[in-house]
């Protein structure tokens, strides 16, 4: 079978052409001629088969030689094509081997250039090459002269070792690496000889797609001097930083100490010129005469005042001799005491008559002192002295004075009379005894008790008993007989008197004959009954305009409710609505009686007369009063303030009085106001109280009582009215008076009327 | 300023409602008394319009006529004579009943001076009331008639050329038109028929009654 042979021959040839995978026209070619072989393969098969018993014909008998004949031309065929083939193929790697050649010298090329450059390094430049990992591979020589290191000894080293900070470079540079960016940074490094370094890295990704293992290339830079001229540079700009701030500072403080300094001295020079003002306005103006003159009485100084009396003026004063100013009588002993001062103690003239230079003579008093120098050599006298003639004079009017009332306490008419605890009288002085209607010697031996108004001896005898050691002195007021029969009211005293042993021995009692007092006090007592009285009476007769308004209006109401209700019912007809009216108006009518009935109540209580005390609370007082004066404030006032503390105490007194009293207060008040526009008036009332005494203050928003007018306001018939007598006021302060109180007007923001009541009252008259 | 605004100077009407039935008003500051006098007087088949204070009164009233103000004296803020006085200085003129609680000389005769009817003291009967009114009303409605007669002389007076004014008040004075002709340098013609053109106007016949009214408004021009 050759063509089977051919067959494997060819395919063998093809298997190992299919291992050069240089051109695919090869292996097209391939393809065809294996079609081709298959074919030639199959019909060779067919050949083959054909003679092996076949009958087929004659001309397959030939055909077994042809079918060989077919088979070599195939071949030979084949192998044209495939030496053509082949020639293609050997142009191709000729191609190839041509290109490999020129990348080869290309690569040659380059690597004289890289290995030049490397060579060629500056020494302070360094290449490494390392893994991935930081196993360096490959350095250049300059690493010597930078690191100390052989070349051979960093290769196979780490980059972890070399570097001082170790991991985390390494980490960032592997980062760098793997994101195929070029990175700068500068990292420490540790030299063969242990010494530290710096250098700058500077990495670059390498493209070489084709290698497993990816390299890193880094070009380091020694920059440790470079770091060491910055590091100095930074030092000593911080170092020039910090002096510059030093001496700003150190500037700043100086400066604030000096602006200190100046302000004191400021301030001080301000209150030296101060000083230095009040001193001379001190003693340029005071009335005192301030002087100071030499040993010999010569004027170095003198203050206004002594000028001014003297007539001197700053210049003529230097030739004035102080002692020209005293009187001649006086001269010579003034003289002698200011010749006398020995030390810088003061000394004092009290009386010496000076003269002006009229010639009139005043009383002066003066002090004075000597002066001295440093060495205790005396350099003149400084004095100060005033006039006080008038002291004098008022000092001698009081001597006369006291003269008089010394004569008068010694023949007075106030009577002396001494008695025995049995009551009889064992000495009388002549007033005593003319009282009596005897004499002094007449009366020794009677009973003291016959004077006496027979209802007034149990209550003197009681008074006298009870008079003790303990109780030395009682007095009392009594009715006595007179000689001719009358009855005289005294006001006694009575002491009881003891001996060396505390016994009680004798009483002596001392009286004085008060009749006319009494007389007086009682007339005036019934005077101010009438006039309140009166005053009440009059106020009433004001207030009836008033009254008959407040009247009228409730009954013209009433009038009117009444006379439309009948106009209603004359009515021929009545309807639902006229019904209605009638209920309506004389309910309305019924209010208003109502009304009357409340007015005439109220005024009757106002008419009242006579002096009841009672308790009560001063805050009814005060309701009252506003309700009665209610319709002179409902027209006259927007405002009527009453405060009262909840818990003010009780008073004891006349109810109606202190009513009236309120209502005149409040009355004047509404006068008062009477030119301040509506919306502008105000009036309260207010109580406070201490433990002794409750106060009502009635303000206004009147202008008030001119001070002027305010003392005298409360006598009777003085009034700021132009119209009327106001007896109001002087009324209003008896009755507060005769209760023990006080009324006062202050002349606050607007008008104040103050009036007190004591809680504990003590009646003046009882 | 128009002649109406001279008489109502309250609100810019051009007229005033003339209807017949008066409006009586009250004012007083009680509101018991001023219900009650309110209650009277509508009782007596009267309209009546109430007020507070006569504040209230002066800023609401329209000048309506035929009326009559029935007002307290007494009260908070502008007393009843004062409103009055203030009324007539306005030159308002319907009548005014004051009343008053306690009617004291002084008070009476200043009320009278300013023109009140008449001073009704508190309380008053229903007659006396009436009475007032009645006499107020009537009053009230003379001037009033008078009032509007002027008005209505003054508006045809204002209709008048100055030429035919100047011979009305010639001829008022009673010159003839011979003398009215010389005065003025025109023709009798001229006089006569200005003369005319004014008796027209007037809605007069003859200088007798031309005077008449003339007198009632301008007296100036005779």
């Amino acid at each position: 079978m050759p063509a089977n042979i051919l067959l494997l021959l060819l395919l063998l040839l093809l298997w190992l052409q299919s291992d050069v995978t240089v051109t695919p026209t090869l292996v097209q070619a391939a393809q065809t001629h294996t079609i081709m072989l298959n074919a030639a393969g199959s019909l060779s098969g067919l050949a083959q088969a054909i003679p092996a018993g076949s009958q087929i014909a004659e001309p397959w008998h030939n055909s077994s030689l042809t079918w060989v004949g077919y088979a070599t031309a195939a071949a030979v065929v084949f192998v044209v094509i495939l030496l053509r083939k082949m020639r293609t193929v050997t142009q191709h790697l000729d191609q190839l081997k041509k290109v490999v050649a020129e990348q080869s010298s290309n690569l040659e090329v380059s690597n004289e250039k890289y290995r030049w450059l490397i060579e060629g390094l500056h020494e302070s430049y360094v290449l490494f090459t390392s893994t991935q990992d930081g196993l360096i591979t490959h350095v250049s020589p300059s690493v010597k002269n930078v690191l100390g290191y052989e070349q051979s000894e960093i290769i196979n080293m780490t980059w972890k070792s070399l570097m001082e900070s170790g991991d985390s470079l390494d980490d960032t540079l592997k980062n760098a690496l793997k994101r195929k960016t070029a990175l700068v940074v500068e990292a420490p490094v540790r030299c063969k000889d242990g010494t530290a370094r710096w250098l700058e890295l500077t990495q670059f990704p390498l493209k070489n797609p084709s290698q497993a293992d990816e390299q890193r290339e880094c070009i380091a830079k020694d920059i440790t001097q470079l770091k060491q001229v910055k590091e100095n540079l930074t030092a000593a700009r911080d170092d020039l930083e910090r002096r510059v701030r030093e001496r700003t500072n150190n500037l700043q403080e100086v400066n604030e100490q000096l602006n200190q300094e100046i302000e004191q001295h400021q301030a001080t020079s301000r209150r030296l010129n101060q000083s230095e003002l009040q001193y001379r306005s001190i003693v340029e103006d005071q009335t005192e005469m301030v002087i100071r003159f030499d040993t010999h009485g010569t004027l170095m100084f003198a203050n206004r005042a002594y000028r001014e009396r003297h007539s001197l003026t700053l210049e003529s004063l230097h030739e004035f001799n102080v002692f020209s100013a005293v009187h001649p009588n006086d001269r010579e002993a003034a003289r002698q005491r200011v010749a006398a001062i020995q030390t810088s103690e003061p000394i004092r003239i009290p009386l010496m008559r000076t003269l002006d230079e009229k010639g009139n003579a005043d009383w002066a008093d003066w002090s004075g002192r000597a002066l001295f120098d440093e060495d205790g050599v005396l350099l003149g006298y400084q004095g100060a002295g005033r006039i006080i003639t008038d002291l004098v004079q008022a000092q001698q009017k009081l001597e006369e004075s006291e003269l008089q009332y010394r004569s008068i306490v010694e023949d007075q008419t106030e009577m002396i009379l001494r008695f025995g605890t049995d009551g009889r009288v064992t000495f009388a002085n002549t007033a005593s005894a003319v009282a009596n209607g005897m004499t002094p010697e007449e009366s020794i031996g009677r009973q003291y008790l016959t004077r006496v108004f027979k209802d007034d001896r149990d209550n003197v005898r009681q008074i006298v008993a009870s008079t003790t050691v303990e109780k030395p002195v009682q007095q009392f007021d009594v009715r006595c007989y007179r000689p001719d029969g009358t009855i005289s009211r005294e006001s006694w005293s009575c002491r009881a008197l003891v001996d060396s042993s505390e016994e009680l021995r004798e009483y002596q009692a001392v009286g004085r004959d008060i009749t006319e007092l009494w007389e007086t006090r009682r007339r005036l007592d019934e005077k101010e009954q009438q006039l309140t009285h009166l005053a009440r009476i009059s106020a009433l007769g004001e207030m009836v305009a008033e009254i008959s308004h407040e009247i009228n209006q409730p009954l013209a109401t009433i009038a009117n409710f009444s006379s439309a209700a009948r106009l209603v019912l004359v009515q021929p007809e009545l309807v639902e609505d006229d019904l209605l009216k009638l209920r309506t108006w004389s309910e309305k009518t019924i209010q208003q009686t109502n009304k009357i009935n409340a007015i005439i109540h109220r005024l009757r209580r106002f008419v009242r007369p006579g002096s009841e005390h009672e308790r009560f609370c001063i805050k009814d007082a005060i309701s009252e009063a506003v309700l009665v004066t209610e319709i002179r404030t409902r027209h006259s006032i927007q405002q009527i303030e009453v405060e009262c503390p909840e818990d003010i105490p009780l008073i004891k007194a006349d109810k109606i009085q202190i009513e009236q009293v309120i209502v005149n207060l409040i009355r004047n008040a509404c006068d008062s106001m009477d030119d301040q526009p509506y919306g502008e008036r105000r009036l309260s009332i207010s109580v406070s109280a201490t433990k002794q005494e409750i106060s009502v203050c009635i303000a206004d928003s009147g202008p008030g009582v001119p001070p002027e007018l305010a003392a005298g306001i409360f006598n009777a018939f003085v009034t700021t009215k132009p119209d009327g007598m106001d007896i109001g006021l002087a009324i209003s302060r008896s009755i507060i008076e005769s209760h023990g109180g006080k009324i006062k007007t202050i002349a606050d923001d607007g008008g104040r009327f103050v009036f007190s009541l004591p809680i504990h009252q003590h009646g003046a008259h009882d | 300023m128009t002649v109406v605004d001279l008489y109502f100077p309250y609100q810019s009407i051009s007229m005033v409602p003339m209807t017949d039935s008066p409006i009586i008003y009250v004012i007083d500051d009680d509101q018991d008394a001023r219900e009650s006098a309110c209650a009277l007087v509508s009782q007596m088949a009267l309209k009546v319009e109430s007020f507070a204070s006569a504040e209230e009164f002066l800023a609401t009233y329209d000048g309506y006529r035929p009326a009559c103000l029935l007002t307290d004296h007494r009260m908070l803020g502008m007393s009843g004579v004062e409103l009055l006085e203030q009324l007539r200085a306005d030159r308002v003129t319907l009548s005014v009943v004051v009343m008053t609680a306690f009617a004291e000389t002084e008070l009476t005769v200043r009320a009278i001076r300013s023109g009140a009817v008449t001073l009704l003291e508190k309380p008053f009967s229903e007659i006396a009331l009436r009475d007032a009114i009645n006499a107020a009303l009537k009053e009230d409605g003379v001037r009033y008639s008078e009032e509007e007669q002027t008005k209505q002389i003054h508006l045809s007076i204002d209709s008048l050329t100055s030429s035919e004014l100047e011979v009305l008040k010639l001829i008022s004075n009673g010159q003839t038109n011979k003398a009215v002709a010389i005065a003025l340098e025109v023709s009798i013609r001229t006089v006569e028929s200005r003369r005319s053109s004014i008796f027209e106007k007037m809605s007069v016949d003859s200088v007798a009654e031309l005077v008449q009214l003339i007198m009632i408004a301008r007296p100036d021009l005779c």
